[in-house]
């Protein structure tokens, strides 16, 4: 990891005493590989065991809801820990094949941004099918979709894009 | 009378109320007018990053926030308006972050500081049991909202003060999957199933929210919910700005109830019953 960015994770996780809270009131850990307070001991751990956070599932399936944060005893920012990984694990392209459509998702999203500033969902929807090869899923939602007026068809493109892309360039 | 502060507020709709969610900001709209409430659009908003951008840039996720807080300045307004729960979480997290002074509002704060004036407006009431849902982002991280964030009240204390009736119950605040509704929705209807089973357990006729993510998830994938849970059956899910603005006396017709994918029954309207001051 980076200094700065093992810095920060570092400093969220060396308050954590393994009280389990967290992971007690997760909603989404029977979706996960690690238990959120074990990735915390993993960061805690560091090096080899930050490589198998990095390539775990748990980091990509938290919804970020905020639970833990809120209920955390030590106020260990969890969710923020979570980006941070994400964010290296996307770097460093060492995702978990069963997250590979939740980056999908985020990428199709945010290409959406830097290209109009806003989201364009029918796009979104568009590039994220073709990046997951999922073509079928929710097809039968469009029609009504359609019908309800609920689906743009041109995107929204905002005058300042500019600064938006020197946001997408720098980072 | 009530004097009431009538400053403009900056109004940051984001994208879903462009799109999706244009229900939601139909109804906004019609609120605010008969309430007298200015909403002054950010000029040439650009969106805000949620969900995405803090999951793999946070440079992004923040600096899309402080361009619109940079816009809405401009603008000489210190209060942002933002109906969407997750932009409204963004917003509240990066001015805590950068020390800004900017106000952030979200729909039931507002609702609630303008409770009196409803109050005087107000025509109608909903006889049905009502569960207010407020999924994650309105309340969370208890370090930024100081405020009960297991059991807000916040949508509950101004529906009883209009005279409707909610219930108690311990899933107002549960995830419903948010943004996995496109990329995974196995999550979705593993965790908005929760939700309605136990609304409808606790006797819940009918669900109020006020985020469009969480209305993507109770509404349109109700039906494919219902068909995977056997004990969940049909219920509506209204945005809190749509009921009110019905108590103000908008006709529904006027609203885009229809345009939910659960449509409220034929005699919905018949539940409602005039309210006598």
């Amino acid at each position: 990891m980076s200094k700065c960015m093992e810095s920060e994770c570092n400093s969220y996780v060396v308050k954590c005493y393994q009280c389990g809270k967290c992971s007690a009131g997760c909603q989404i850990s029977p979706f996960m590989d690690y238990l959120p307070h074990q990735v915390v001991r993993f960061v805690q751990l560091g090096d080899i065991y930050v490589d198998k956070i990095l390539q775990s599932k748990s980091i990509w399936y938290c919804a970020g809801c905020q639970t833990c944060f809120s209920r955390c005893p030590q106020q260990v920012n969890l969710p923020h820990l979570m980006d941070l990984l994400c964010e290296r694990s996307s770097k460093l392209k060492k995702i978990h094949p069963e997250a590979r459509k939740i980056l999908a998702f985020h990428k199709s999203f945010l290409n959406g941004v830097n290209r109009f500033g806003r989201s364009f969902e029918l796009g979104l929807v568009g590039e994220f099918k073709l990046r997951t090869f999922n073509l079928f899923q929710d097809l039968l939602l469009a029609p009504a979709m359609i019908f309800k007026g609920k689906i743009c068809f041109l995107p929204a493109k905002i005058k300042n894009l500019a600064l938006v892309k020197v946001l997408f360039k720098k980072s | 009378m009530v004097v009431k502060d009538k400053k403009a507020l900056a109004y940051f709709p984001g994208c879903s109320l462009h799109s999706t969610a244009n229900d939601f900001s139909k109804s906004i709209k019609l609120l605010m007018e008969i309430l007298e409430i200015e909403l002054k659009e950010i000029e040439d908003w650009c969106c805000c990053g949620a969900s995405s951008a803090h999951r793999i840039n946070q440079h992004l996720a923040n600096g899309l926030v402080k361009l619109n807080i940079d816009q809405c300045k401009k603008m000489g307004l210190d209060t942002i308006f933002a109906p969407c729960a997750a932009c409204f979480n963004r917003f509240k997290v990066v001015v805590s972050e950068l020390g800004d002074t900017t106000k952030i509002v979200s729909l039931p704060d507002l609702i609630s500081k303008h409770l009196e004036e409803i109050k005087i407006k107000q025509k109608l009431k909903l006889n049905m049991k009502i569960a207010c849902y407020y999924g994650c982002l309105l309340n969370k991280p208890h370090s930024i909202f100081k405020q009960d964030c297991e059991n807000p009240m916040t949508m509950e204390q101004s529906l009883t003060e209009l005279g409707m009736e909610s219930i108690e119950w311990p899933f107002k605040t549960e995830c419903c999957g948010a943004s996995f509704s496109l990329s995974n929705p196995e999550v979705v209807y593993q965790l908005t199933g929760e939700i309605l089973r136990k609304a409808q357990q606790r006797g819940a006729e009918i669900i109020v929210t006020s985020c469009p993510l969480c209305h993507v998830n109770l509404d349109m994938r109700q039906k494919e919910i219902i068909k995977r849970n056997n004990d969940i059956t049909e219920i509506p899910v209204l945005y809190l700005s749509e009921l009110i603005a019905i108590c103000v006396g908008i006709p529904i017709d006027k609203l885009k109830i229809d345009a939910h994918f659960i449509q409220v029954s034929k005699t919905f309207e018949e539940k409602f019953t005039v309210c006598h001051g």
